[in-house]
């Protein structure tokens, strides 16, 4: 009965055209479709022209040519178009309830799985600009903020755990720099009031972490009841562990330095920069450490700890050896972040593919998918985006853009009202009101909390 | 600010008076003469479905003494006539505060905001609600005069806000304290996603780690203090924690987990959470259930479903010319040609969004029904519903979908089962509680009124609440500027209030203590005016009366508190 009357709302979908959140397929759902005849930018294997991609069941199943779709799958016709993986954001603040839990300089017991709303229409604007995968992150008010979320844009599912990336491995946001320092030490009067301050927060918490660690395996050999369990050791415990990859806001050449030497003494191996707009100052000692860095294009200037930045950044590191992402930090840079990928050409002339694996696998790699996503191959997930022209062009449009195979957004079929839910009392606002908040700091203002704005 | 100083009087006068009557009093009612109680040739609803139609019920001592079509009258009992009567069992309330008293703002906080001491924090399990209950709350009146005879009530703010009980809703008798309305032990315990503020923890996320925490510490400290009492060598001693103690007991199942979420967003949030830390809750709260009906169907979750319901939402013609968004996955409902490209399209932004504001209040009313079709069990809360619009609300929730038999199953069977006492109450049978709902009609027409309220044994009359002199067909006037005056047990004040507008579109403001307040719901019914408005100090108030010629008389209800006689006159223009 429950089949059949999906079957019929598949029916009337397709005759009303409109594509809504609510006519979309569920999260479950894993897609088939022929992409006939396009250019396939496949950023790891270089660029195949006049080529099918054949999806069976939300993977890449065929590349080549003269590929034939089994019976009932949908056909795109590619000529003239452009095919690519899906972008994924490694740094993004949108779909989510609440980004800071800014009360204690060490949070890492919070996840931003916990905080997920799939009903932000940031999700479907994002999926307009070919992005399939986005890394939602805590804050920068801590020194350690919360576990991350990785998400695959499933565009339509109100049950947050529909958009979990399932698999992805676990990461945690840290902070350096002025945020931590603003907020806990002149916020508050607390350790870390320096960049000194940090270094020590994180050096304390981790040799707390070891006892703690310790301490369970010591109660395990003596069979003895496990101590008091606590959630915030338990994480910090899992990164000294490699359970749980690191991405840390950073700026300056010297915190940068010094994150990797405190790693380094506790032997956590993995580790990505997030913003580091003076990580090409040591961009050498970062390829030598094996760090990531996830970077602007070209934004710095906003505050005193990124006066010196340059644009050159994610070239130099880049050339220097270092893995590189291009993240967006914005739900509105999210949808171009193609274009932001493409600076690196007037900044630094990198190829076609170095500059697509800033959006791409490069990302995927800082977020330990890369063997799910981030290229076109075949067995890789079908998270793909369809381009009118070149994605690098500044005319190109992202016609489609499919998640697990299922077209998530159809340029054609682009229904208009995309809310999902409203409130009862809502009013329509003017946004001209609105000023610009660092999506970073939302929810750092203690006193806001208690006292209101 | 209008009304401050003798309304704020009042509320203190309301809210100290009766909490002291305890024992013997000039106030305390006396015992009445006889406990039995029969209502004779009345139509009962026995249970949802189970209609006797012309049969007599007999209480005695708190009892129902007997139910049949050929039941004998005590001659010892007072007799009602209830040849034009029905008779259903009283409402039992799922989930409510009434008489639970609200903890004070949070002060400024001084010491360690990520670290703050668990009441601040919110970590308060082991709050039992039967310490605070006041049966003497105005709401308590207010929620039994609608039909309400028991309630779970709970402990309201925190984390976890503590543990709830079931009260009968009556008043105390004459040499009664205030445990005697207290039917049942602690059989629930409340969380809820509800932030600390500017303290840890501020957030959502970081009130589910705290749950999280303590929960499996609670599971631990049982293994703990096994070791400790078996002397193994080392053992740490267990330390005293009596809000671990309290989460141990929901472990342990001894107590259910009542998860209260306010929106479906927070529903899937608690559901998960419930899962991870392997409790199976019951949801409370979320007004529209419908993303959630396969995940409650699928991990057997039931839901106290909230009585309240959003306004409706007034549409002009543009917006009534949108269809409704449909809340029917797979269809489509939304025009597709309408682009809001500049200021100049603010209008069909507007519509849009009015038709998505419908949308989201049908998805509300029609929630109840849809938890029926989907086979999850489920029972009405107060939450926080205006007790003047229970009735009004289930009629648009009967209207949404809602079988009537479902409604009055959630109202009465239903909590009566899902708090465990379906021995006790939720039935028109020998045996149970004397709680009883009299009404002169059907109870979900819309002209059918409750006569009275029996709460073990005891009967309450409920007063007709149209207004005494109210004539729908009388035309008056009610533009103009009144003064008014307002009479309290604790002095007189007085001010203005005006209205303007055209019959069916009217707008006022009220000015006291030289502020003013904008009116809203200002209605004219034939010659019965009414109108509201929100003081800072006392909350919404609703003012309902007669309009006379240039004399206005009717009374002033300040929401949970009581009402307040209230007179004005027209100023000449």
């Amino acid at each position: 009965m429950r089949f059949l009357s999906f079957l019929l709302a598949a029916v009337v979908a397709s005759a009303a055209g409109a594509q809504t959140p609510l006519n979309l397929p569920p999260a479950s759902e894993r897609g088939s479709v022929l992409l006939r005849g396009g250019t396939v930018h496949t950023v790891t294997n270089g660029t195949l022209e006049d080529t099918d991609v054949l999806v069976r069941d939300g993977t890449i199943a065929e590349i080549g040519a003269g590929l034939q779709a089994p019976r009932g799958v949908r056909v795109v016709e590619m000529a003239g178009r452009h095919l690519m993986p899906g972008v994924i954001d490694a740094h993004s603040h949108i779909a989510l309830s609440s980004v800071n839990e800014a009360t204690n300089p060490i949070v890492a017991e919070v996840q931003m799985r916990d905080a997920l709303d799939p009903s932000d229409v940031g999700i479907y604007r994002a999926l307009a600009g070919g992005v399939t995968s986005i890394h939602v992150m805590h804050g920068s008010a801590n020194p350690v903020g919360g576990e991350n979320e990785t998400l695959k844009l499933r565009w339509g599912t109100l049950d947050p755990d529909g958009l979990l990336f399932e698999g992805a491995p676990r990461t945690i946001k840290f902070a350096l720099g002025e945020n931590p320092t603003r907020v806990h030490g002149r916020g508050r009067g607390v350790r870390p009031s320096t960049r000194m301050g940090i270094e020590q927060v994180y050096r304390e918490a981790f040799t707390e972490a070891r006892a703690y660690r310790a301490a369970q395996l010591a109660a395990q050999e003596g069979r003895q009841p496990l101590p008091p369990y606590d959630r915030r050791l338990e994480t910090l415990a899992d990164i000294l562990s490699g359970d749980v990859l690191v991405h840390s806001h950073s700026y300056r050449a010297d915190e940068i330095l010094m994150l990797t030497r405190v790693f380094s003494d506790f032997g956590i191996e993995r580790l990505t920069f997030q913003h580091a707009n003076e990580a090409f100052k040591v961009a050498p000692e970062l390829a030598a450490w094996g760090a990531g860095a996830s970077v602007f294009s070209d934004w710095g200037s906003y505050k005193f700890e990124v006066y010196y930045s340059s644009a050159y950044n994610a070239a130099v590191l880049t050339r220097n050896g270092v893995r590189t992402s291009i993240n967006s930090d914005d739900a509105g840079l999210l949808r171009y972040l193609y274009h932001e990928a493409a600076k690196t050409q007037r900044y630094g002339g990198l190829t076609d593919d170095q500059a697509l694996a800033m959006v791409t696998i490069n990302p995927a790699h800082q977020l330990g998918i890369d063997d799910r996503v981030g290229s076109v191959e075949v067995g890789k997930d079908a998270d793909l985006a369809v381009f009118s022209a070149h994605p690098l062009s500044i005319y190109a449009r992202v016609d489609l853009t499919f998640v697990d195979g299922v077209a998530r957004f159809d340029r054609e079929r682009d229904g208009d009202d995309q809310r999902v839910y409203v409130d009862p009392t809502e009013e329509v606002v003017s946004v001209q009101s609105r000023g610009h908040t660092e999506s970073c700091m939302l929810g750092a203002d203690l006193d806001a909390l208690v006292y209101g704005d | 600010m209008p009304l401050r100083a003798c309304l704020a009087a009042l509320a203190a006068l309301l809210l100290v008076g009766p909490a002291s009557a305890q024992g013997i009093s000039a106030e305390t009612p006396l015992r009445p003469v006889t406990s039995a109680v029969a209502i004779t040739n009345a139509r009962v609803v026995v249970s949802p479905g189970r209609v006797l139609d012309r049969a007599t019920v007999v209480v005695r001592d708190g009892r129902i003494e007997a139910v049949g079509e050929r039941v004998e009258v005590p001659f010892d009992a007072q007799r009602i006539d209830g040849d034009s009567l029905t008779v259903y069992a009283g409402f039992v309330d799922a989930y409510g505060t009434a008489g639970v008293p609200k903890p004070d703002d949070p002060e400024s906080f001084e010491g360690d905001r990520g670290d703050p001491p668990r009441e601040r924090a919110g970590i308060t399990p082991d709050r039992d609600v039967r310490e605070t209950y006041d049966p003497s709350d105005g709401r308590v009146a207010q929620l039994r005069s609608v039909g309400f005879t028991a309630a779970h009530v709970a402990p309201r703010d925190g984390l976890f806000a503590g543990q709830g009980a079931v009260v009968l809703l009556r008043e105390l008798q004459r040499g009664e304290r205030g445990t005697a309305v207290v039917l049942t032990e602690p059989l629930s315990l409340v969380a809820q996603i509800e932030p600390a503020r500017g303290v840890y923890p501020a957030t959502p996320m970081g009130v589910l780690a705290v749950m999280r925490q303590t929960v499996e510490n609670a599971r631990r400290r049982g293994a703990a203090r096994q070791a400790f009492d078996d002397a193994a060598p080392g053992a740490a001693r267990p330390r005293f924690d009596p809000a671990l103690d309290a989460v141990a007991r929901l472990v342990d199942g001894d107590r259910q987990l009542v998860f209260v979420a306010g929106s479906w967003l927070d529903g899937f949030r608690a559901l998960r959470a419930s899962q991870e830390m392997g409790l199976s809750p019951v949801l409370a709260g979320v007004p529209d259930a419908a993303p959630l009906l396969g995940r409650l169907r699928d991990s057997d979750v039931p839901v106290f479903a909230p009585l309240a319901l959003p306004d409706t939402v007034k549409a002009d013609s543009a917006a009534l010319a949108l269809p409704l968004p449909s809340t029917t996955p797979g269809e489509v409902s939304f025009v597709s040609d309408r682009r809001t490209v500049s200021y100049r399209d603010l209008d069909a932004e507007t519509a849009a969004l009015t038709g998505q504001k419908r949308a989201a209040v049908a998805g509300a009313e029609a929630s109840p029904g849809r938890l029926a079709a989907a086979e999850v069990p489920f029972a009405f809360g107060t939450f926080d519903v205006k007790p003047g619009d229970v009735h009004a609300n289930l009629r648009r929730m009967v209207a949404a979908g809602l079988a009537e038999d479902a409604a009055l199953a959630a109202l009465t069977t239903a909590p009566a089962e899902l708090l465990g006492l379906g021995r006790e109450l939720g039935t028109v049978e020998e045996g149970k509680l004397a709680n009883l709902v009299v009404t002169d009609g059907p109870l979900f027409a819309d002209s059918t009124a409750i006569t009275r309220v029996f709460v073990e044994g005891i009967g309450y009359e409920v007063e007709d609440k149209t207004l005494a002199g109210a004539d729908p067909d009388a035309v008056v006037q009610a533009v103009g500027t009144w003064d008014f005056e307002v009479t309290t047990p604790a002095g007189v004040q007085s001010g203005t209030f005006a209205i303007e507008g055209t019959p069916g579109n009217l707008t006022g403001s009220l000015t006291a203590d030289g502020e003013t307040e904008p009116l809203t719901s200002v209605t004219l019914a034939g010659n019965a005016l009414t109108f509201a408005f929100t003081s800072s100090d006392v909350g919404a108030v609703t003012t309902t009366g007669i309009i006379t010629g240039d004399e206005f008389s009717g009374t002033a209800e300040i929401a949970g508190l009581g009402s307040v006689v209230m007179t004005a006159t027209r100023r000449p223009e």
